[in-house]
């Protein structure tokens, strides 16, 4: 296990080392820099723009900028922020753990509906309802992240107004009573949650449908049927919990696209997390957060990744056993 | 006293040194917290109308190179130290402070100096004569404290403590700065007496969808609008009352005078005036500002918008005639072969390249609008979108045809300089894009910038004005509006056009009406 543990970080670092020099090179490679990165930025003078240029080291060739950029990221010194004027790591503390909470609802909200109706789609395979589910679950799955975000902000923020539209709290949220900075907390969370986690949660039930349909021909599955066992034993207790296996594994790469997804939703309601920054840090060619957005975006990935092949290798005796 | 207004923010507000405000959304929270030493009027009027700020009164020295602003002796910072006349001449040395760039440094340049007569005494020494000197010296710096500033080092003030705690002395101080907000409360010991409100509260809403949930759901008390259908949708709000804030800002089609690769070789297409008056007589601006805008629009009338004091909006550009812009068009060689649709002169297609923005969802609407006039007329108008960098570093290095253009208009016309003059265009790093020469038009506008009455200064400005309209180094397309949403439970008594969030410190929310949020009181919020 720990061979396998070692290989695996091995592999995450890699991964980081790619994703962060890819970042790098195709941002300073793209025209523009972090004082030509707003339409405001024509009206400053010139001289003072390159005197900003070279207090940054913007000026220097791009080997060395790469070579200085890797040594301070090796010690997780990214440097201050161009765009928020404060150190990379205060605006990455301040981002993460939102993110974190947007994407652990998410996630458990989409497996949490996608499991027990792909569940539920496989044992009654073939109905209509199976049917009908299944085409929903397409459908829903199809959706854009900005469309389906902007959908529910607009009926259940405007037309509906029963959730906040923007932010992960109140503005005034430290002058509630604990109980309600609870519900606050919670109220804010909904549209942005559901929006990831419908998108989601189509694709986890459609993969859950496919591997319980895969496991219930299966010896074991007849023998408990043979048994006696009820069917309703049989597809939850027997079937399901082999079946869940490769789902297991889906909750780790599900991280990416939902970092992806996050970017949007994060923008559309305001929330604070790490894919507002990120936009924000593209946009404005804030080279530093850039590469900590990048860095932290793919640790959040590799992470995934590792901690499903550990629950695959925990829930599977034979990948153990490799 | 009492009440809560929260008010949507489009983006980050990063930092509040105020010489070194990027955005308008940094502005209006710095505006809460600091003060100049005169408020300019309510139309920003460049000579007259100035209100006590920070000081209480001023004279003017008899041959009117010096200004002399006596400071009220109550003003007191937020940490109760007193503003004194040190203050604004450190203040000064900060805006006109290279290594801090402030956009305001070139507007200050012909204040030669500041001293300091005694503890609440500066005088404002000038290098020359001009309209708008009492703006400059007294309405466009905000005033910072020297005792918490001076020993900063100036080259990392805006990543200083102080950039996200600043201590100013207006109406209202900072309270609480997180990720999504920023709350500033009454100062309740402020030398003008504290605010009617009891918090400001700022958010950062980035999706207008948001701003328009936010608002009609009760979320937000005030947020700014700019499209025409969120306008007419939060208009018939009956929660809600509207202010139509004039343009500042203008967009403009540039054309590139010179060559992109040899700049001093004249433009092959736009080197020729009488393309640019076709492609000017090609567009239907009207309709298409209206097609597009609305009430939140009006067409372009120069270099200017019509919120400028200067602004003279008489001078006629070449209006739409899609007849005349092809007969000219033909006449210049440029014909309509049969069963083409792109218009050709000696076997070269009429076709060239627009660079946009995307940042700029306007202009991205309109080059649609454009490039489809022109299709009309057998000119086949390229787009070229790319993000904001990669525009501006585009068009600073002059390599275009044609660029959507766009900038905020100065009260002064003093802005103008950088952009259009001959010593602009022959600076390889200057800022006139268009290589746009015409030395008639830098000695009016000199003349108007060195004018020292506003007659004199206005006739001047209408000048320049003139000339470079008939000159079309671009094709001035739209000033776009936005409008001002406010809950009407607030009071706003005074909503400058200028800029909404001037007054307040003087907005009120009646008792009968206050919502629970209005009711919380001065309690600090755990920090």
């Amino acid at each position: 296990m720990r061979r396998f543990l070692a290989r695996r970080l091995a592999h995450g670092a890699a991964v980081i080392f790619i994703a962060v020099s890819l970042s790098f090179l195709l941002l300073h490679i793209a025209p523009g820099d972090p004082f030509s990165a707003t339409l405001a930025s024509a009206s400053i003078d010139p001289a003072t723009l390159a005197q900003w240029r070279t207090a940054y080291g913007l000026d220097r060739p791009i080997l060395e900028q790469y070579i200085r950029f890797l040594g301070q990221a090796a010690v997780g010194n990214f440097g201050p922020s161009i765009r928020y004027h404060q150190p990379v790591a205060d605006v990455l503390a301040a981002a993460i753990p939102q993110t974190i909470t947007l994407m652990g609802t998410a996630l458990v909200l989409s497996f949490g509906f996608g499991v027990p109706l792909g569940s539920w789609q496989a044992a009654h395979r073939g109905t209509t309802t199976d049917r009908i589910a299944g085409t929903a679950s397409l459908i829903v799955g199809s959706l854009p992240e900005f469309w389906l975000g902007l959908v529910l902000l607009l009926l259940f923020a405007a037309r509906f107004p029963i959730l906040p539209s923007h932010g992960a709290v109140d503005p005034m949220h430290d002058l509630f009573p604990l109980a309600e900075r609870v519900i606050d907390r919670a109220r804010h969370l909904v549209l942005p949650a559901l929006t990831l986690a419908l998108l989601s949660s189509a694709s986890i039930a459609r993969y859950q449908r496919a591997t319980l349909l895969d496991v219930l021909p299966q010896d074991f599955v007849r023998t408990a049927r043979a048994k006696g066992v009820a069917e309703r034993h049989v597809l939850w207790k027997h079937a399901l919990r082999n079946a869940l296996v490769p789902t297991i594994v889906l909750a780790g790469l599900s991280l990416p696209a939902l970092i992806g997804g996050a970017v949007f939703v994060e923008r559309i309601f305001s929330w604070p997390g790490m894919g507002s920054v990120a936009v924000e840090a593209f946009a404005g060619r804030d080279y530093q957060l850039v590469a900590g957005t990048t860095v932290a975006g793919a640790v959040l990935v590799v992470a995934g990744s590792i901690v499903a092949d550990l629950l695959h290798a925990v829930a599977d005796p034979r990948v153990r056993a490799r | 006293m009492g009440g809560t207004v929260i008010t949507g923010l489009a983006t980050d507000v990063a930092q509040l040194i105020p010489p070194m405000i990027q955005q308008v959304e940094e502005k209006i929270v710095a505006d809460q917290i600091f003060e100049p030493l005169v408020m300019s009027g309510d139309e920003d009027r460049l000579d007259t109308g100035f209100r006590p700020a920070i000081a209480d009164r001023w004279s003017w020295e008899r041959d009117s190179m010096a200004v002399v602003f006596h400071l009220n002796p109550s003003a007191r910072w937020h940490d109760g130290a007193p503003v004194r006349a040190s203050d604004v001449r450190f203040t000064f040395a900060l805006y006109t402070d290279p290594t801090l760039g402030s956009q305001e440094r070139p507007a200050l340049s012909r204040i030669d100096s500041v001293t300091v007569r005694d503890s609440v005494t500066a005088v404002f020494w000038f290098n020359a004569r001009y309209p708008q000197q009492f703006y400059d010296a007294g309405a466009r710096m905000l005033i910072m404290p020297e005792h918490a500033l001076a020993s900063l080092p100036r080259a990392t003030l805006q990543t200083s403590t102080f950039a996200r705690n600043p201590i100013g002395s207006a109406r209202f101080r900072l309270s609480k700065w997180t990720t999504s907000s920023i709350e500033l409360v009454a100062d309740t010991t402020n030398y003008h007496g504290r605010p009617k409100l009891d918090r400001v509260i700022f958010v950062k809403v980035a999706d207008p969808n948001a701003v328009v949930a936010g608002l009609s759901n009760g979320e937000l008390d005030a947020g700014e609008i700019a499209s025409p259908q969120d306008y007419q949708k939060l208009s018939a709000h009956p929660a809600l009352r509207s202010h139509m804030l004039p343009a500042w800002d203008y967009a403009f089609v540039q054309f590139n005078l010179a060559d992109p690769k040899r700049r001093t070789q004249p433009n092959r297409l736009f080197g020729d005036i009488a393309l640019r008056r076709a492609l000017t007589m090609a567009i239907d601006r009207k309709t298409l500002v209206a097609s597009q805008f609305d009430s939140l629009g009006t067409v372009a009338v120069g270099p200017m918008t019509h919120a400028q004091t200067m602004a003279d909006t008489t001078i006629a550009i070449a209006a739409y005639d899609s007849l005349g812009a092809a007969t000219l068009l033909d006449s210049l060689g440029w014909k309509l072969p049969a069963g083409k649709m792109v218009r050709e002169r000696a076997g070269q297609p009429l076709r060239f390249s627009l660079v946009v923005p995307s940042v700029s969802p306007n202009r991205m609407a309109m080059a649609v609008r454009l490039q489809e006039s022109l299709r009309r007329m057998g000119v086949q108008l390229d787009l070229d979108v790319m993000d904001a960098a990669a525009f501006t570093a585009r068009v600073a290095r002059r390599d275009y045809d044609a660029a959507f253009n766009g900038t905020r208009a100065e009260a002064s016309i003093a802005g103008l300089k950088a952009y259009w003059t001959v010593a602009g265009a022959d600076d390889p790093a200057g800022r006139n894009s268009a290589n746009y020469r015409n030395p008639k038009f830098d000695a009016h506008l000199d003349s108007a910038i060195g004018a020292r009455d506003i007659t004199t200064a206005r006739a001047h400005a209408s000048q320049a004005y003139s000339v470079i309209i008939a000159d079309m180094p671009a094709v001035w397309i739209y000033e776009p509006r936005t409008a001002q949403f406010t809950h009407k439970r607030i009071r706003t008594a005074h909503v400058a056009p200028t800029a909404w969030w001037r007054g307040l410190a003087d907005w009120s929310i009646p008792e009968a009406e206050r919502l629970p949020r209005d009711r919380i009181g001065l309690k600090m919020a755990a920090r």
